[in-house]
């Protein structure tokens, strides 16, 4: 994802970081880290699961970043930790069912954000975590269908239906939600 | 048909978007928190390393620690380390960045062994081959030995690449005697 210029600064800055610069690993977090929780907090169901699960997928990236071999694909491969991360959480959470009835009926927690974000979480929690998925990468993040196939580890005609049933589905939700 | 995507598109990226500019993001202390929990791993996963070489345990306040940048030595230069004879040397052999290395080979003389308390087969061997990629983060290698004969032991590092080609080689001295205290054997580096 290298289109805008925020984009080549962290490519730039993740290579720094690769070769032993500490002081990038800060600009990195900066850089990413609102685009990332937002990724996050449309994939939980409250603030407090997003804010932990932005920090682990953070955390994991940057101790193995290293290993990246293409610094200009961070963003994807961070955005890929983050989705199995969630993935993890998910089937752990279908392990523990006396807990799943709980959370299952738990309301989305406020946030004091105003408009339509209280909708569109709500909108996309009744929606599969793929579907939800693939919705946020393309339509919120901007990720291109080559970037978030890879993310999802789908091919691109997968994705592309997936993304049409994804989208019907979330507005017509999106649609109920705002009239009632 | 296609219209009809190309609306529902539209529509969904401008739902997207009017969120976008007014969510709040995450908690001011991210960065902090990444940044504490990232150096605390990486401290747990050196000290997990130290373990394995049985650094960590109770044995271990009697060892001396010496750290060797390698280099090139020829026999009638100084040692790099001193220490004592039937002691437990930890040395933890600092390298500089190697690349193409995949692992790394340490290899002992007949009177020197290697030590590990959770792996006390090791003393068996004369040397060990373990990964090691010598990237920035990943100058050290840690390794517990002991000898009990007197006199100046050769310890060889080799660098392996994936295919365990040696891409280069290190070595080590040690001059092994009955009257070094801790304290010279922590101070003394090597060139």
């Amino acid at each position: 994802m290298t289109k805008y210029p925020e984009d080549r600064e962290l490519t730039k800055w993740v290579s720094q970081a690769q070769d032993g610069d500490e002081a990038s690993l800060g600009l990195i977090i900066e850089s990413i880290q609102k685009d990332l929780f937002r990724f996050c907090l449309y994939l939980c169901r409250d603030s407090q699961q997003a804010e932990d699960l932005c920090q682990e997928s953070l955390v994991q990236a940057l101790q193995k970043i290293h290993k990246l071999k293409d610094a200009s694909a961070f963003k994807s491969w961070l955005f890929k930790s983050a989705k199995n991360l969630h993935l993890d959480l998910i089937r752990a959470q279908k392990h523990r069912t006396y807990e799943a009835l709980e959370e299952a009926s738990e309301p989305i927690a406020e946030t004091p954000n105003p408009d339509n974000l209280l909708e569109i979480r709500r909108s996309l929690a009744e929606l599969d975590p793929e579907a939800r998925a693939v919705l946020i990468l393309i339509d919120s993040e901007g990720f291109s269908y080559t970037e978030a196939s890879k993310i999802l580890d789908i091919s691109e005609s997968a994705l592309t239906s997936r993304l049409y049933r994804a989208r019907e589905a979330f507005l017509k939700k999106f649609g109920q939600g705002e009239r009632k | 048909m296609e219209n009809g995507m190309i609306n529902e598109e539209q529509r969904a990226k401008a739902i997207f978007a009017k969120a976008r500019s007014a969510d709040a993001g995450p908690s001011v202390y991210m960065k902090t928190r990444v940044l504490a929990e990232l150096r605390e791993r990486r401290q747990a996963l050196s000290l997990r390393r130290w373990k394995f070489w049985g650094v960590a345990s109770p044995v271990a306040s009697a060892f001396l620690i010496a750290i060797g940048f390698l280099a090139g030595h020829s026999p009638t230069q100084a040692p790099d380390l001193t220490a004592s004879t039937h002691r437990l040397v930890a040395v933890r052999i600092e390298l500089s960045q190697v690349k193409n290395a995949n692992f790394a080979e340490i290899i002992l003389p007949e009177d020197v062994h290697f030590y590990s308390e959770k792996f006390p087969t090791l003393e068996q061997k004369q040397s060990i081959t373990m990964a090691w990629s010598g990237g920035a983060e990943n100058t050290k290698l840690p390794v517990v030995i002991r000898s009990d004969e007197l006199g100046r032991k050769k310890i060889e590092i080799r660098i392996l690449d994936q295919n365990r080609r040696v891409i280069e080689k290190r070595s080590l001295n040690i001059e092994f005697t009955d009257s070094v205290t801790n304290t010279e054997a922590f101070e003394r580096s090597a060139v």
